[in-house]
């Protein structure tokens, strides 16, 4: 009986057979998921080559430890949990930007402590899928640039926040942080993000 | 906060506790009399709300091509045999310079305890100072390197226990016994120098890699981890550290521990 096409073959014998060291079953293993792999990791790197490079890595050290992978959980899961650790460790070797970087995009307040230019608050919300179609590139370049400003712990802690669904227990167990400072990072990052949108709103008309 | 009622600075700074659930009832109480008073917070809550999806949305799709770039380089490198080697399970190539020196007895000793549990090794690098098990005490070949067990001093770590063994003074290098319970872990750290280490027994589970007896696992300075021995018995390495290490939580209140 002739071998069934790597396509339809289960996941158990893709991982065994590209844990043999069949580059074939490991190509066909991976390429499933390689679009939510580099994503993950261009949202919390931020920069395309290295999100390239760390991807590589990740691939390469997918394959070096899939003889270990016992299966306990997807194949996906376990995937996407190396490569989050490795563009963790990216990010951890570029030089660390300081945390203070986002406090002009910071709400203000008057001396007794409520909203000031209280007209510039735009309600955008209900016009959010218009403004998504309108200004699609020019959001991504600005959020990009956004997220470019926040500190390395601020962005890693809101991408698998906020962009990648985890808790913020989830997110405290895995960076070792205390819950409170998982949810203090992702609260002034959300603040500094929000900020950066309100411009892309439709002006009102006959103004 | 101290009065019911929080301005709207207060309301802005207690947002995600308040969406996450983690305030008390009287802040929350505050919040939400807060929010029905006042139509500027309203509006400010629905765009902070609507952020992260706005967001995800926009960063959606995935970049095709240098992905496929990256799957393409690596499935080269797999099909040439150009996949590296180590740090994990084996060492990387210029580790093994260390193996004829007298400069780092540590490092040395080591890569003798990797040869003798590695045939691949053994086969490109020669056997004749690999350190064989001969017996199943995991610690046979190494006792006569070691000082005498009565002057092991063990410090309890997490659910682990470690004992300094060697030290090599001018290099500020250590050389420890660690061991580890079935299933325990040692509590996430990271390394002021270098770390690099050779399983004796057992399992261990360390970042994505999953290592037996005579591994090899070596990690840079700053490397975070938070090692965890599998269930099924106690897992033993030894350890060498360039520098001390720091612990994350609570423990990080001792400092940089050597």
């Amino acid at each position: 009986m002739s071998e069934p096409s790597l396509l339809v073959r289960p996941e158990a014998a893709l991982v065994r057979a590209a844990a043999q060291g069949d580059p074939e079953a490991f190509e066909a293993l991976v390429r499933p998921h390689l679009g939510m792999l580099f994503r993950v990791i261009d949202r919390i790197l931020g920069n395309e080559a290295e999100s390239q490079d760390a991807l590589q890595d990740a691939l390469l050290t997918l394959h070096r430890e899939l003889p270990g992978f016992q299966g306990a959980s997807k194949f996906s899961t376990w995937a996407y949990r190396i490569c989050v650790n490795q563009a963790l460790m990216a990010r951890r070797k570029r030089v660390r930007r300081r945390e203070d970087a986002i406090e002009d995009l910071m709400p203000r307040f008057g001396d007794d402590g409520h909203h000031m230019n209280v007209d510039t608050l735009i309600d955008w919300s209900e016009d959010a899928e218009a403004l998504m179609n309108v200004e699609q590139d020019e959001l991504k370049a600005k959020v990009r640039q956004g997220l470019d400003r926040l500190s390395d712990d601020q962005r890693a802690v809101f991408v698998l926040r906020d962009l990648e669904g985890w808790n913020t227990e989830e997110i405290a167990q895995h960076l070792g942080l205390t819950r409170e400072l998982v949810r203090q990072r992702v609260h002034r990052a959300r603040l500094a993000l929000r900020a950066l949108l309100p411009e892309f709103a439709p002006t009102p008309e006959g103004k | 906060m101290t009065i019911l009622v929080p301005t709207c600075e207060q309301f802005t700074n207690l947002l995600t506790d308040y969406e996450e659930g983690a305030l008390g009832p009287l802040d929350w109480l505050g919040m939400r009399l807060h929010l029905a008073l006042c139509p500027p917070c309203q509006t400010f809550l629905r765009s902070f709300e609507r952020t992260p999806a706005l967001l995800r949305q926009v960063w959606d799709g995935a970049a095709e091509a240098p992905a496929e770039r990256a799957l393409s380089s690596a499935l080269a490198a797999l099909r040439e045999g150009r996949q590296p080697r180590g740090p994990q399970h084996h060492p990387e190539p210029e580790a093994w310079t260390a193996l004829h020196g007298s400069s780092d007895l540590f490092t040395s000793l080591l890569l003798r305890l990797h040869l003798g549990q590695c045939p691949s090794c053994r086969a490109a690098q020669g056997d004749e100072l690999a350190l064989m098990p001969t017996t199943t005490d995991p610690l046979e070949a190494l006792r006569p390197h070691l000082p005498p067990e009565a002057r092991w001093r063990w410090s309890r770590i997490g659910d682990g226990r470690i004992a300094r063994v060697l030290s090599d003074p001018p290099s500020g290098a250590t050389l420890s016994l660690a061991r580890l319970q079935g299933g325990g872990r040692v509590p996430r750290h990271d390394h002021l120098g270098a770390e690099v280490s050779v399983l004796l027994c057992g399992g261990l589970q360390d970042g994505p890699a999953h290592l037996g007896p005579g591994d090899w696992i070596a990690h840079g300075p700053g490397y975070l981890h938070a090692p965890e021995a599998d269930p099924q018995g106690e897992c033993w390495a030894l350890v060498r550290l360039e520098s001390g290490l720091r612990f994350e939580g609570w423990r990080s209140l001792f400092g940089v521990v050597r």
